[in-house]
């Protein structure tokens, strides 16, 4: 049952209908991420998203759905991602508040601040929370979010 | 009615086409579709096979190495010894070619979650033991399930394009899974060989398709060929040729077959000409085929002017039939026939009918039957309906086949009846008359015999024997004189011809034989059939002519063919004492005969009261058995 709920979390977010997210056959990889992303942040925060990206922020920006902004200016947001090809940006932001995510896993692995992690392994999405990061940034998780945590 | 008729077929044969092109299409398109899948199918096992083949030779290898644990302990020891993962993971870097991306060994914690314990991968493809592997598909718990081996698609990566997965067993619980993730190269090649096939596949369809409408088109062609060929062009009713096609297919059960044939025809060819007899022959198809039944009887033009009619029977009874062919008869024998602007003329026809083909052995013997009944129709007077009595066949006619037997046993034999100077009553000579004898000794006369081999190459045949037996008894008797039957078609026959050319170089042979011919109309027609008439007589051989007054009687017949004698027909001579007529047609033929000085011999005196009656009147010979029946000769 636990590892049905861990597929319907990623194939609810590969396939739900027609909702901002939903992810299409035709998307590009940069659209799919920030479907999933998005999904994250909808998830983890309960309440209108504001993301900074540091990266592709386009892709975001068609998201249109209410209660998501994407926010030109690190510090009014409630979600920052900083994407692998634009790590050097981190410098730019300076937002404790804010729930940090990467799709870098040297950045996850070297900064504590991101509590998630969304890559692609062995050509699938993978998505890794850390528990304790959790525990810091008092960010309590949909319990359908449970398979993706690891324990450190 | 036959326009209706080939017009209905037509559209039959149109919508029958139309359908069977529609469901041929269909068949095909899913047949290709079908082939295509197999084809597909069975491309990827052949060009995944060796790697299959490796995949379960390797897990079978990881599975002997880690054989002596449980399941758990199997992920355990692989966890703990990286010797041991070192070992597999060498074996895994096997796989790692430009058609294989990835091959590595997961297990399930008990969350559920995979993790790796081996990765083939390099650098930071490479998973560290125990990293958690997002799997996008349940099915990736199939193999754990039931314990086979499985290949998923994969939808969401650009990279992959197929992934197998081989459980690894140990004590019958799936401990770990193997897997090869194909890289989309691998499927682009097999993509790339199934284009070349599909494309092949389409091509070949495609040819079949042109090559079946070509087909279909060429069948419809010959169709519509064989619709032309069928009708003719004269009297627009089917001619023989869609007798000789419909034949075989035809079930004799169903029809009353009719011979139709215009009584005295050459008359109106010769006297109006043949433009006015082609008017007659369109009019009466015309008038013939109105009175049919569409649908059911069906018209022929035999050949020249007889006409084969086929009237489908009632099941009840025949009634129905004859009365359709006595209205047909009357309505003909009604019809004014108009052959200029300024000429109309009646014309009589003369019906043979068989009531009952289903009785012969097929349409042929059938027809031969109906036929028989016309000649009776055309010797009873013409201008006549005759059914041909079937019991008279059963009980005493001959078939074709037994009368062959009957040649080629040798059992045809000639009975000599003598022909007496009337004056003298001095035996002049004697005419050789055709039997044949049964097996069981018994004669058989001409009259059970000779109108079914009419129009067959047996007549031909029963002449030559007859010829044989005549020439073989004027050889062994000098001073015999004898006289034989040739049928009109004989006189145009080479072979008969050839031989009598033969036996007339024989010293005195052909002075003692006299041919006697039957008098028809076809010797008139043909003008080669008098030129050998002429020639016979000029190598020494008597003419005949037979039955003269029976039918066609011409005087003019005379004059053409410079005949010797003419035999006055039997029907005439038998009835001089009770029918004045027969009586002076006798006396105007003897008369005219010795103003032509042309000899005249009467069949058929039965008594001395008609023999002297024939004395009277000057006839030259008698014969009949008033004198002698037919006797051997020693």
């Amino acid at each position: 049952m636990k590892i049905v709920t861990l597929f319907l979390l990623l194939i609810s977010l590969l396939v739900a209908n027609d909702g901002p997210f939903t992810l299409r056959k035709k998307d590009t990889i940069s659209n799919l991420e920030a479907k999933i992303i998005a999904q994250i942040a909808v998830d983890i925060l309960h309440k209108d998203v504001n993301i900074f990206v540091a990266g592709d922020f386009k892709s975001f920006m068609v998201l249109n759905m209410d209660g998501f902004r994407v926010t030109k200016n690190c510090q009014e947001a409630n979600f920052i991602f900083i994407s692998k090809e634009n790590i050097d940006d981190m410098n730019l932001c300076e937002n404790k508040k804010a729930i940090h995510f990467t799709n870098s896993r040297e950045l996850f692995n070297n900064n504590r601040d991101f509590i998630g992690l969304f890559y692609w392994f062995k050509s699938r999405p993978n998505i890794t929370f850390s528990s304790k990061r959790l525990e810091e940034k008092v960010t309590i998780l949909p319990s359908s979010y449970g398979r993706f945590i690891e324990e450190f | 009615m036959i326009q209706t008729k080939l017009l209905s077929n037509r559209n039959i044969i149109i919508g029958t086409t139309a359908l069977f092109l529609v469901f041929l299409l269909a068949g095909l398109y899913i047949s290709t579709i079908k082939l295509q899948q197999n084809l597909e199918k069975k491309i990827f096992e052949t060009s995944t096979n060796d790697i299959t083949s490796i995949t379960h030779n390797i897990s079978t290898e990881i599975y002997r190495l880690t054989k002596k644990n449980n399941a758990l302990d199997a992920v355990k020891n692989i966890s703990h010894d990286p010797s041991l993962q070192y070992t597999i993971e060498e074996k895994l870097s096997m796989f790692l070619t430009k058609d294989i991306k990835y091959a590595y060994l997961l297990y399930r914690d008990k969350e559920g979650v995979f993790r790796f314990l081996a990765d083939a991968s390099k650098g930071s493809e490479k998973a560290f033991i125990g990293q958690k592997f997002d799997v996008d598909s349940t099915l990736w718990n199939k193999p754990f399930r039931t314990k086979k081996p499985i290949f998923l698609e994969n939808g969401i990566s650009k990279d992959l394009s197929t992934t197998y997965l081989v459980p690894i067993i140990h004590n019958n619980i799936v401990s770990m899974i193997l897997v090869v993730d194909f890289s989309v190269k691998k499927i682009n090649d097999i993509e790339e060989i199934m284009e070349k096939i599909r494309s092949g596949i389409l091509f070949l369809a495609f040819v079949i398709l042109i090559f079946i409408i070509f087909t279909i088109f060429q069948a419809l062609k010959y169709q519509r060929s064989k619709k032309d060929v069928y009708i003719d062009r004269l009297t627009k009713v089917y001619n023989k040729n869609y007798l000789l096609d419909y034949e075989p297919y035809m079930n004799l059960n169903d029809y009353i077959i009719c011979a139709i044939d215009i009584d005295h025809f050459k008359k109106i060819n010769d006297t109006y000409g043949h433009t006015a007899g082609d008017i007659v022959l369109a009019h009466l198809a015309g008038v013939m085929q109105a009175r049919t039944r569409k649908n059911r009887d069906i018209l022929i033009r035999y050949g020249g002017e007889e006409f084969c009619l086929l009237i489908k029977k009632d099941r009840s009874s025949d009634t129905v039939g004859l009365n359709l062919l006595d209205r047909m008869f009357t309505t003909i024998e009604q019809e004014v026939f108009e052959i200029s602007e300024h000429e109309k003329i009646s014309i009589t026809v003369s019906i043979g009918v068989n009531l009952n083909p289903e009785n012969q052995r097929d349409f042929t013997t059938a027809f031969k039957l109906a036929d028989i009944a016309l000649y009776n129709a055309k010797n009873k007077g013409r201008n006549r309906i005759e059914i041909y009595a079937e019991n008279i066949l059963n009980s005493s006619f001959l078939t074709i086949g037994e009368i062959k037997d009957a040649i080629y046993e040798g059992r045809l034999m000639c009975l000599y009846q003598p022909i007496a100077e009337t004056q003298t009553l001095e035996i002049t000579h004697y005419e050789a008359l055709v039997r044949i004898r049964a097996k069981d000794g018994t004669i058989i006369t001409p009259d059970k015999f000779l109108s079914v081999t009419k129009g067959t190459f047996i007549a031909r045949n029963l002449t030559k024997e007859v010829l044989d037996i005549c020439y073989k008894k004027l050889l062994l008797n000098h001073s015999l004189k004898l006289s034989m039957n040739l049928n009109p078609q004989d006189l145009t026959n080479e072979t008969i011809l050839e031989i009598l050319r033969i036996y007339a170089k024989i010293d005195n042979f052909s002075p003692r034989l006299a041919l006697e011919i039957i008098e028809s109309e076809e010797i008139l027609s043909y003008e080669a059939a008098q030129e050998n008439i002429l020639m016979l007589k000029s190598l020494g051989y008597q003419i005949y002519i037979d039955d003269f007054g029976s039918g066609y009687s011409n005087f003019i017949y005379l004059a053409q063919i410079n005949a010797d004698a003419i035999k006055i027909d039997g029907s005439i001579i038998k009835n001089i004492l009770t029918d004045r007529l027969s009586y002076l047609v006798a006396k105007n033929i003897i008369g005219f005969a010795k103003e032509a000085n042309i000899k005249t011999i009467a069949e058929f005196v039965s008594s001395r009261e008609i023999y002297e009656a024939l004395k009277e009147l000057g006839v030259d010979k008698c014969q009949g058995n008033y004198f002698s029946p037919p006797i051997e000769l020693r």
